[in-house]
């Protein structure tokens, strides 16, 4: 029996040392798919009420990475309650700074950066959500738990636990694009939200999910996220990431 | 009427329902992926509004109701942006309200804009000391956002961005008065209240009496002798962010030169009541109002600074005013007011918090007085103070808001209250989004107080009221 036991440690523990690095080699890659130094992108966001009515939000938001530190502007579009809400967050060497231009107040305020949690615009996506819905290698312990012949299924516990104790993403292999992520609670085992790809598409030769749900499983409101119009890596003035463009809405 | 619903219509269906599209500025490279044709640069929204409102106090007008139809236009073209603003209520004295109808020209990191518009000073967010390029519009009592109660002026404003820092410089030819109603609900304090109800004279309480009282009025100052201006520069540090600035123009609020005569009565111990000899004061008798402007030059500042997650904004400045000395009644006296705001705002809830308190000293003599030729001197500043007999005022203000329900639920809290005159005004306001055009609303205003009450409307607690009311979009 000892030996039995031996020699199961011998055959697991080099596979599971192999397995690990492949999960985190997985998600790494996943987020590397999403990455680009520039994006733009027009989004409308569908607020679906467990009955079925539906409401809807655009928002168009310009993206720029210059040495690992990211700047996004977030235009409000619609509805006319928060239409010309301007956002901007710029990430410095210590803190993100945080302005908000409030079009009723015709003001710009600085206001505290946050990171994880919240509601964003009442959708089923967390502010965090909209950042990535996947951790890469150095924010979470990855382990593959299924493959299968087009998909791995990554199970990831976060490092720092914020909002959600444990993800499952079922990612393409081709792609790389996660077609299914599910986020349980910090216990790990109550499911809060399911995202799921509804289409996919390319942008040049880069992959991208141009739809997607968010259930919230508790409320059974979902959120449907689509991609308008995007461009990855043109090239995008510096001024929008500016108090002026907050202010004029012009560069 | 007929030209205005042809040039409602004609907006509404000429231009498209779109916004400022980021992807219109962007080069036309490969790596798009759109599911919708590129989009114009014009932005037409219709709005309705309906009300209904009840004034439980007020026994001979409880209830007012109100309909108006609002239209905005902005059209963004390469170097131009052209915005108009306005809405139409058929039952109001002034039935068309020009919220903005401007010009924008952008020149690089400058822009300059003229015509009819507001543009906003100060840091803080429910009460103000710096914010004075735009008069108030009193004809709506107080509401819950201080930019709704401002009417737009003609203005030619040169904004320059710089790094850190900006500049805008304002040019005013005209002159725009506050806007209050000469009767009516939101009418100013009546003339009882204007003038307070009794002066100390001689170890007596004299009331005052007010029938008959002629109101007249002066010219408002005209083009070129109106012009007002100035400029302000904001530069940020870290989280501070500050700007100074100076203006020169006119006090929105008039000046009162208020004509009176002493009516004196016999002396209750005088030996002959038939045929009296010896008299006292009796009452005031107020016999006219003339109205006045009064020009000033603030030198002021404004700031802001992020401690945490909390805001703390400061604003104030000298308003030096023509009558430095407080010599002439119907001038303003020169002053300082000042405001500081904490604020917080939770940008993953958008629920925003904010506690205020304002401030202002009165330089020169504000007491009022009943002189040896038997004229009553009552500074105007007197009654700007609120009719306190002290030669400042001051306030606090508490703000909050915060969505529910995924947003279709907003609940906002407001009240304001001052120290001085014990006048306390608490408004409230819920509204529930039904779809993305269309929403109700429920608000309610509370004007109350301690002491006197007096305050700037002549109706003050008569105005509390619970109002109901929709909106739509198309």
């Amino acid at each position: 029996m000892k030996r039995v036991f031996i020699m199961l440690l011998l055959i697991l523990i080099p596979a599971l040392i192999i397995a690990a690095p492949s999960a985190a080699l997985i998600m790494d890659k996943v987020i590397e798919t999403q990455k680009a130094d520039t994006a733009a992108m027009d989004l409308k966001l569908t607020l679906i009420e467990a009955n079925g009515t539906e409401r809807e939000r655009r928002i168009q938001t310009l993206s720029q990475t210059v040495d690992d530190k990211t700047s996004i502007i977030t235009v409000f579009l619609s509805p006319e309650s928060v239409k010309n809400t301007r956002f901007l967050s710029v990430e410095g060497n210590d803190a993100t700074e945080q302005w908000i231009y409030l079009p009723a107040l015709k003001r710009v305020r600085k206001i505290s950066a946050t990171e994880e949690g919240g509601s964003f615009m009442g959708s089923d996506f967390s502010y965090s959500d909209m950042a990535s819905t996947t951790y890469d290698a150095d924010e979470a312990t990855h382990r593959l738990i299924e493959e299968t012949a087009t998909t791995y299924v990554v199970e990831s516990i976060p490092k720092t636990v914020k909002s959600y104790g444990k993800n499952i993403a079922t990612v393409d292999k081709e792609t790389f694009l996660p077609l299914k992520v599910e986020f349980y609670a910090p216990d790990e085992k109550t499911l809060l939200k399911t995202l799921t790809t509804l289409e996919t598409g390319t942008v040049g030769t880069r992959p991208i999910t141009k739809m997607v749900e968010m259930k919230t499983i508790v409320t059974g409101h979902a959120t449907r996220l689509e991609m308008v119009q995007v461009r990855y890596d043109v090239p995008i003035p510096a001024a929008y990431f500016t108090v002026r463009f907050l202010e004029t809405g012009r560069l | 009427m007929k030209k205005l619903l042809v040039l409602i219509l004609l907006i509404a269906f000429v231009s498209p329902l779109f916004a400022f599209d980021f992807f219109a500025t962007l080069d036309d490279e490969e790596g798009q992926v759109g599911t919708e044709p590129a989009k114009p640069k014009e932005l037409t929204s219709l709005f309705v509004e309906g009300f209904g409102t009840y004034y439980p106090l007020d026994e001979d007008e409880p209830f007012d109701y109100g309909i108006s139809l609002g239209v905005t236009f902005e059209e963004n073209r390469d170097k131009i942006r052209t915005e108009v603003d306005f809405s139409f209520s058929p039952i109001l004295r002034d039935p068309l309200d020009v919220r903005t109808l401007a010009v924008t020209f952008f020149f690089g990191p400058t822009n300059l804009k003229v015509g009819m518009f507001t543009h906003p000073w100060g840091t803080s967010t429910t009460l103000h000391a710096v914010d004075i390029l735009n008069s108030q519009n009193l004809t709506h009592g107080i509401l819950d956002n201080p930019e709704a109660m401002k009417k737009s002026e003609f203005m030619i404003v040169y904004n320059a961005y710089f790094k850190r820092s900006s500049l805008d410089l304002i040019i005013k030819p005209f002159y725009r008065p506050i806007d209050m109603e000469a009767s009516d609900r939101y009418a100013p304090m009546d003339t009882d209240n204007l003038m307070g109800t009794s002066f100390s004279y001689g170890g007596m309480e004299i009331p005052i009496d007010s029938d008959n009282i002629r109101v007249g009025i002066y010219q408002h100052p005209t083009f070129w002798k109106a012009l007002g201006g100035g400029g302000r520069y904001r530069f940020g540090i870290g989280d501070l962010d500050l700007g100074f600035m100076y203006f020169s123009s006119f006090y929105p609020q008039m000046g009162f030169d208020i004509g009176a005569k002493l009516k004196m009565k016999p002396h209750p111990l005088d030996p002959n009541p038939q045929n009296p000899t010896q008299y006292i004061p009796d009452k005031v008798e107020v016999t006219s109002i003339d109205f006045d402007f009064t020009r000033y030059h603030l030198a002021g500042t404004e700031g802001s600074l992020l401690v945490g997650p909390v805001t703390i904004a400061w604003e104030g400045g000298l308003f030096l005013s023509e009558d430095v000395k407080g010599e002439k009644p119907e001038k303003y006296n020169t002053k300082i007011a000042a405001v500081v705001e904490l604020s917080y705002t939770e940008p993953k809830t958008s629920f925003f918090a904010s506690a205020a308190y304002q401030g202002q000293y009165l330089f020169g003599d504000v007491t009022p007085t009943v002189n040896q030729t038997l004229d009553v001197i009552i500074p105007v500043d007197y009654i700007a103070s609120f009719l306190s007999d002290k030669p400042y005022s001051s306030s606090v203000a508490v703000a909050f808001e915060m969505p529910f329900m995924r947003e279709r639920l907003k609940v906002r809290m407001a009240a304001t209250y001052g120290i001085e005159n014990q006048g306390l005004v608490a408004l409230g306001s819920l509204s529930y989004e039904i779809n993305d055009s269309f929403s109700v609303y429920a608000r309610g205003a509370y004007y109350n107080g301690f002491g006197d009450k007096k305050s700037l409307f002549k109706n003050w607690e008569n105005n509390s009221s619970v109002t109901i009311g929709m909106n739509a979009w198309f």
